[in-house]
């Protein structure tokens, strides 16, 4: 056998390996429905995981793209859906919204993550008391976030840019 | 549960994933490269023990979010967590067979290895109690160690009615030989079995064993480990038995002296759980013995192909950039 062909056949082995792994890791995923994983439309998310109650914000700034640029849920061990949002302009992640069980001890982080708090308060929204959080993400850019309880689930949405905007999306996702 | 999204529990968990993908890797690798040379192999198998020891420590240095969920779902290839976090029948997590294997072998190694080495640590005494080999062994040991340029090791004959050879020793060295194999073997086969010996010490295969062993060790819970170094011990005596014949040059005298050690395996009617022990163990020392035996007598030639270490280094960056896509 020449230097070639076996170069050619090792590529084919480490190509065929990859795949086997790429195709070993997709199979829990169509073997059991309800752990974390990406679904294409919040639709799929209420009727593949029978979570009926999926509130949106009903002021949705023009400079994001609707729908979701990615949607992560799971049904078990307790429901949480996480929505993120791009800029249209800049393509970058700049909105995170999730709705996770109060019960779920650690529910996945958004993709905005919060390096530097610089202060935390309490707001009121609509009669409901929520935590602010004021900082600034890894890249410099002032990100904050807002939490509160809804019911059963604790409600977070966090955005890239003014806390006002952050504030009035939050507010619209609740009911007077 | 929470053990296994712990660093030690993603240790535990990806080190034997590492060591089965690298196996992978290395198997085909030697049979696409048709390494054939001991040695060479030898060097390819050890990647299977050492890589995944080292590898999720350096990975996690070089990238720390390489276990978050982001990671997973946008860039690993694969990720044992969404098998392990699977429930088998809705209740039993997987993640607790791959724990029940683990500690299956984890008692194999303890049993098997760990604890008779530590009785035999605490029981060893300076040195083996035996008499001096005598003038025409000693002159022959000294003649193939001039020819290695080595120190000649002291030959000692021990009393014990199994066919025993082995080098003791680290820095030092001494052969210790059983008596009887002094009157079974003929001239050429003793000089064959003491020049494998001698092979062993040229290479310092009782350190390389010993750091190999180490590691090993470290691993005990990783079955692939636990089939690798067995591999990579018959790989070194491969390495020896080319020595010995490269300073022999009669390949058929140490196929020969090797026959001595086969066991015999008894065949009875009824079988306890020690006797079948005993039978398991005695048929793989002597399949590990026919192997080398019928190596030698067909005289298997290496043939080495060029870019030896270009395709030596191409295999350890394939190993090292799949895995680091493997959670």
């Amino acid at each position: 056998m020449k230097g070639l062909t076996r170069l050619f056949l090792f590529t084919v082995m480490v190509a065929a390996i990859v795949a086997g792994l790429r195709l070993l890791n997709w199979m829990p995923l169509s073997i059991q429905h309800e752990g974390l994983r990406k679904y294409r439309t919040v639709e799929d998310v209420r009727e593949e995981l029978g979570i009926k109650k999926i509130i949106l914000p009903s002021y949705f700034p023009q400079h994001l793209i609707w729908p979701p640029s990615e949607i992560l849920a799971q049904g078990k061990p307790f429901p949480m859906v996480l929505m993120h949002f791009t800029d249209r302009e800049t393509g970058d992640i700049v909105l995170a919204v999730r709705q996770a069980d109060s019960r779920l001890a650690a529910s996945l982080s958004p993709r905005i993550v919060q390096e530097r708090v610089d202060r935390r308060d309490e707001v009121i929204m609509k009669g409901r008391k929520a935590l602010l959080t004021a900082g600034s993400c890894p890249d410099g850019t002032p990100c904050h976030s807002v939490t509160w309880r809804e019911g059963t689930y604790v409600f977070t949405v966090a955005e890239k840019g003014n806390v006002q905007e952050l504030l009035r999306i939050a507010e619209s996702m609740l009911s007077e | 549960m929470h053990f296994f999204h712990t660093y030690i529990g993603m240790y535990f968990i990806q080190s034997v994933v590492h060591s089965v993908v690298t196996l992978l890797i290395v198997e085909m690798s030697i049979r696409i490269w048709a390494v054939e040379g001991p040695h060479e192999r030898f060097r390819y198998r050890l990647q299977v023990l050492l890589l995944p020891f080292f590898m999720f420590p350096v990975f996690q240095i070089i990238n720390p979010q390489r276990g978050s969920f982001y990671f997973i779902e946008d860039t690993a290839v694969f990720s044992s967590m969404r098998w392990f976090d699977m429930e088998l029948f809705g209740k039993v997590p997987l993640v607790f067979l791959f724990f029940l294997v683990i500690f299956s072998v984890s008692l194999v190694v303890i049993a098997q290895e760990i604890l008779p080495i530590l009785r035999d640590l605490f029981s060893k005494k300076d040195g083996y109690e035996g008499r001096p080999a005598g003038a025409e062994v000693d002159a022959m040991v000294a003649e193939m160690s001039r020819g290695l340029h080595i120190e000649k090791p002291y030959v000692t004959v021990i009393d014990n009615a199994n066919p025993v050879i082995f080098t003791a020793g680290t820095r030092s060295h001494e052969i210790v030989i059983s008596e009887p194999l002094l009157t079974v073997f003929d001239k050429r086969e003793l000089k064959s079995a003491l020049a494998h010996e001698l092979a062993h010490i040229v290479r310092r295969s009782n350190i390389t064993t010993l750091v190999v062993f180490l590691i090993r060790i470290c691993m005990f819970y990783n079955p692939v480990s636990l089939l690798e170094f067995r591999r990579l011990v018959q790989d070194d005596e491969h390495i020896c038995d080319d020595i010995t014949v490269s300073i022999t040059g009669d390949p058929h005298g140490l196929a020969a002296a090797l026959k001595a050690f086969c066991m015999d395996v008894r065949h009875e009617s009824t079988f306890g759980f020690f006797e079948i022990k005993e039978i398991i163990e005695r048929s793989s020392h002597n399949l590990l013995l026919f192997e080398r035996i019928s190596r030698l007598e067909n005289n298997r030639i290496s043939v080495h192909l060029p870019y030896r270490w270009g395709r030596y280094f191409l295999t350890l960056s394939a190993i090292v950039a799949v895995n680091y896509f493997v959670v």
